[in-house]
């Protein structure tokens, strides 16, 4: 009888696989661990606070220039741009954000006008006030080094005037909003002032998307 | 061990420390530029609205920072002007101005710093004009606070019917011995709104013609007052004055840039073009009248001069006509009172030619002067 049943038994389990892989059955897990996924990922892939030590980010921004007479909005020159950053943490609160970036204004009267575009080449030391929070905020000193170019037009006709280097730097703060594991939404506000005389106020807005790597 | 490498490592970071200070220091110092000043402008090549960016020189200007020279200052208000205000100092500031040197010729990089260049280079234009046209013709000897002449950028100013003038450009001059300038000069350049064609603040012939309203006015008007003349106020004498004022400024705007239409540059709907023959086909109304445009008589006094200069030089008319608007309170006078039609401004006219000159001249005004008939 216990042969039998010990025969039985051995029957029932190689008819029931099949059977069981055709039931949907809710299989509990345990949970992952950090353990389980170590291995997988990069030794420095995340810190504590969840943001990535090596960020890549791109930004569209917007850049008032001070200028108090025939400004587009609010007394500044409004220059729109585009900005590529990359993000490296140092230690847990402190990154360096090197970035390229390029911005565009043109003022038009009748058939003449006149276009201003500028490459901004960045480097900003940022620390990150709050790194365990979901919504990190960042103070970062900014250091811009720009390559303005600038041309006239009327009608057909048209001319470069020469190109020039421009030095600003400012502070600038920053908020991250969370929107996945690698992906974050930051928005930041900027001040920076040139190294020139009569020195003036370049304001920027900007918010763009940064992913870990 | 060392690195053999080092030394040059550290001399190329020297050099680049060395770069980055110097760009450091170029960018913060901006120092002011004096004397002649080479900025680029909207000049006219041979042909009708031909225009091209070229280098101009500027010989007066003093200050490029402040934009300021000999023969004035380009500013601009940041609130309304109006008549009763327009002569306060304090309601002007010197225009912010941004340019670029390259080889001793500055670009200007904003649209408000070419305007101002340009307001400035045709005011220096229609003054070296004159100079080159009769050498003994000079305006800061004439005008004794010429450098405080104003040329006020895109004015803020409200027409009588409440609406902000825009796309135009006026002269005004004030005698007031309420203010510390007496006779203080203001060329003005109203916003561009309308204009789809050449800004007038880029337009050097429309402030070429207004600063000739400016010599019109110390050639004529301050002669008319030291002789203690009157115009009489009931034969058109005042309408015609008006209009010989803005004929003037056509003609001699056309001598500073050598385009006879460059008024059509900015406004292509008018007809001011000064090649075209033209002759009086109605006269001047008597009283002042709201609906009398002196420009319209004016362009055809100034087709009139470019038919003359043409037959017997341009420059030798431009002399001519300085001379007149010198002589012509005199020449109009009887018993102290100016009475003025086309025909005697023409009589006039002729008395400041001679030779050939005044015979090609007559053949003209006798084919244009139309309704007012023929000089004897």
């Amino acid at each position: 009888m216990r042969i039998l049943t010990f025969i039985l038994c051995l029957l029932s389990l190689g008819i029931s696989d099949p059977a069981l892989a055709k039931q949907k059955r809710r299989v509990p897990l345990m949970p992952l661990r950090e353990l389980d996924l170590a291995p997988r990922q990069s030794p420095i892939r995340h810190n504590v606070s969840g943001i990535a030590r090596h960020e890549i980010g791109l930004d569209l921004a917007t850049l008032g220039v001070r200028q108090p007479v025939e400004s587009d909005l609010l007394g500044f020159q409004v220059f729109y741009g585009i900005r590529a950053s990359s993000r490296h943490a140092l230690i847990r609160n402190l990154a360096i954000v090197p970035s390229i970036g390029f911005f565009r204004h043109q003022e038009s009267s009748g058939n003449a006008s006149i276009k201003k575009q500028f490459l901004e080449l960045g480097a900003a030391v940022a620390w990150t006030i709050n790194p365990l929070s979901r919504t990190p905020w960042h103070l970062s000193l900014q250091n811009h080094l720009d390559y303005v170019s600038t041309s006239l037009s009327v009608a057909d006709t048209s001319v470069a005037a020469p190109s020039t280097l421009r030095f600003r730097m400012g502070p600038e703060l920053g908020i991250d909003f969370a929107i996945g594991n690698d992906a974050r939404m930051h928005f930041s506000t900027q001040a920076t002032f040139p190294f020139e005389s009569p020195t003036r106020l370049f304001l920027g807005i900007s918010s763009g998307i940064r992913f870990g790597i | 061990m060392v690195d053999a490498s080092l030394p040059n490592l550290n001399r190329s970071r020297n050099g680049y420390t060395f770069t980055a200070l110097s760009l450091l220091v170029l960018s913060c110092s901006k120092p002011d530029v004096s004397g002649p000043v080479t900025i680029m402008a909207v000049t006219s090549q041979a042909g009708h609205c031909q225009y091209q960016i070229e280098a101009v020189e500027l010989k007066t200007l003093k200050s490029l920072n402040q934009f300021k020279g000999s023969l004035g200052q380009v500013v601009y208000s940041p609130t309304e002007i109006t008549n009763d205000n327009l002569v306060e100092e304090n309601l002007y500031q010197s225009l912010p101005v941004s340019f670029a040197e390259q080889d001793g010729i500055y670009f200007p990089l904003d649209l408000k710093t070419w305007i101002a260049s340009s307001l400035y280079a045709a005011m220096e234009t229609t003054y070296s004009l004159t100079q080159s046209i009769d050498p003994s013709f000079d305006m800061v000897t004439k005008v004794a606070n010429h450098s405080e002449t104003r040329l006020v950028y895109n004015a803020k100013v409200q027409a009588d019917d409440g609406v902000s003038i825009s796309d135009n450009a006026s002269y005004v001059r004030i005698s007031s011995s309420e203010t510390n300038y007496e006779k203080l000069n203001f060329l003005i350049s109203y916003p561009t709104l309308e204009t789809k064609n050449l800004p007038i603040g880029l337009n050097l012939g429309i402030f070429a013609h207004e600063y000739t309203h400016m010599i019109f006015s110390y050639q004529f008007y301050d002669a008319k007052s030291e002789l203690g003349l009157e115009f009489n106020e009931a034969d058109g004498t005042v309408n015609t004055i008006d209009a010989l004022d803005e004929g003037m400024s056509d003609i001699f705007a056309f001598y500073a840039i050598q385009d006879p239409n460059f008024f059509h540059c900015s406004f292509p709907g008018d007809h001011r073009d000064m090649s075209k023959t033209r002759s009086f086909e109605t006269s001047v109304p008597r009283n002042r009248a709201a609906s009398f445009d002196p420009h319209e008589d004016g362009a055809v006094w100034a087709s009139i001069q470019y038919r003359i200069g043409s037959a017997i030089g341009h420059p030798v008319n431009g002399k001519s006509l300085l001379s007149l608007m010198k002589s012509l309170p005199s020449c109009l006078a009887s018993n102290k009172v100016i009475s003025a039609d086309f025909k005697k401004v023409a009589a006039c006219h002729l008395e400041q030619l001679s030779g050939t000159a005044r015979a090609q001249a007559r053949t003209v005004y006798n084919q244009s002067l139309g309704v007012y008939g023929n000089l004897p």
